[in-house]
């Protein structure tokens, strides 16, 4: 059998130069986390559920230990495997204030993908 | 002496065949994104988004009205309220406004002692916001939360509606 010759340190380089040149848009599409053709509509859903769900921890009255909670089904996002999740807990660089997080998450492990949101408000009541 | 293999190599033909495939793919691609499929599932989008961004406008609207008026419990396919006066305190205007739901819109108006009247538009939206909606209703789930949801229908498109349903913490109550 013949001996291939092997290949230079330069040309290895310029293949992988011509990889990344290739592969370079579907890694910025997993950075945006959502490729835009197929998953805009789930993605508006996902921020819509959080939202809602922001804006019903805000209508309840809250307390002064922190709560972390676990994540629960959300209603009308069954088909999309929606989980929401609400935390509660002091600032943690302004103890007069606190924090509420809402996270969503959404489809299945490996590629798995969550949005949040955040709300700082003060302890007391005006 | 060693002889050097001349001609095309086997990593070579290898690194020619996938670049082709890449090359193939992406042309199907292209010609599937030419489709009238994708084409009405971005005009659905579209939709959608708009519909999304007008609530959003309105979410913040009631949020932030100085005094919540019309489901005071229960629901209604009306609500009304009373904006703060431009005096940057919290005192509630004299006249009210409000969103409704009739002849399968949603309509932004306004209503004083004499009159209701519809506004040109509500932000950077014209009335009637939404068109083509039903069963649309504002639920007062709690003192301090407001429920909104109806069913919209996409426009040209049959049996393609979708509900739409948003919480509303009011900050003022």
């Amino acid at each position: 059998m013949a001996e291939t010759p092997s290949r230079s340190i330069f040309e290895k380089l310029i293949y992988l130069g011509i990889a990344t040149f290739f592969l370079w848009p579907f890694v910025q599409l997993w950075s945006i986390k959502a490729l835009p053709l197929f998953e805009t509509d789930t993605h508006l859903r996902a921020s819509v559920a959080l939202e809602n769900l922001m804006e019903e921890a805000l209508c309840r009255p809250y307390d002064r230990a922190s709560s972390k909670s676990s994540f629960q089904p959300v209603k009308g996002g069954e088909d999309i495997n929606l989980y929401g999740r609400v935390e509660v807990f002091l600032h943690p660089d302004m103890p007069a204030n606190i924090m509420i997080r809402s996270t969503v998450r959404w489809g299945m492990f490996p590629f798995s993908k969550s949005l949040s949101l955040e709300y700082l408000r003060a302890r007391t009541r005006p | 002496m060693k002889k050097r293999k001349s001609g095309i190599t086997v990593w070579e033909i290898v690194l020619f065949t996938v670049f082709l495939a890449i090359a193939g793919g992406a042309s199907v691609f292209f010609f599937f994104l030419n489709s009238t499929d994708v084409r009405k599932a971005q005009q659905k989008y579209a939709w959608v988004q708009h519909i999304n961004s007008v609530l959003d406008e309105i979410c913040l609207e009631i949020a932030n009205s100085a005094q919540f008026e019309h489901p005071f419990n229960g629901s209604s396919p009306e609500c009304f309220f009373k904006v703060a006066v431009e005096s940057g305190t919290l005192l509630p205007d004299e006249n009210q406004e409000g969103f409704s739901f009739s002849n399968n819109t949603l309509v932004y108006m306004s209503r004083s002692a004499a009159a209701t009247n519809d506004f040109r538009r509500l932000g950077r939206y014209e009335n009637p916001l939404i068109t083509n909606c039903s069963d649309g209703k504002f639920t007062r789930q709690s003192s301090d939360q407001l429920e909104i949801k109806f069913y919209a229908n996409a426009p040209g498109v049959p049996n393609s509606g979708r509900e739409f349903y948003r919480l509303v913490n009011l900050r003022n109550r």
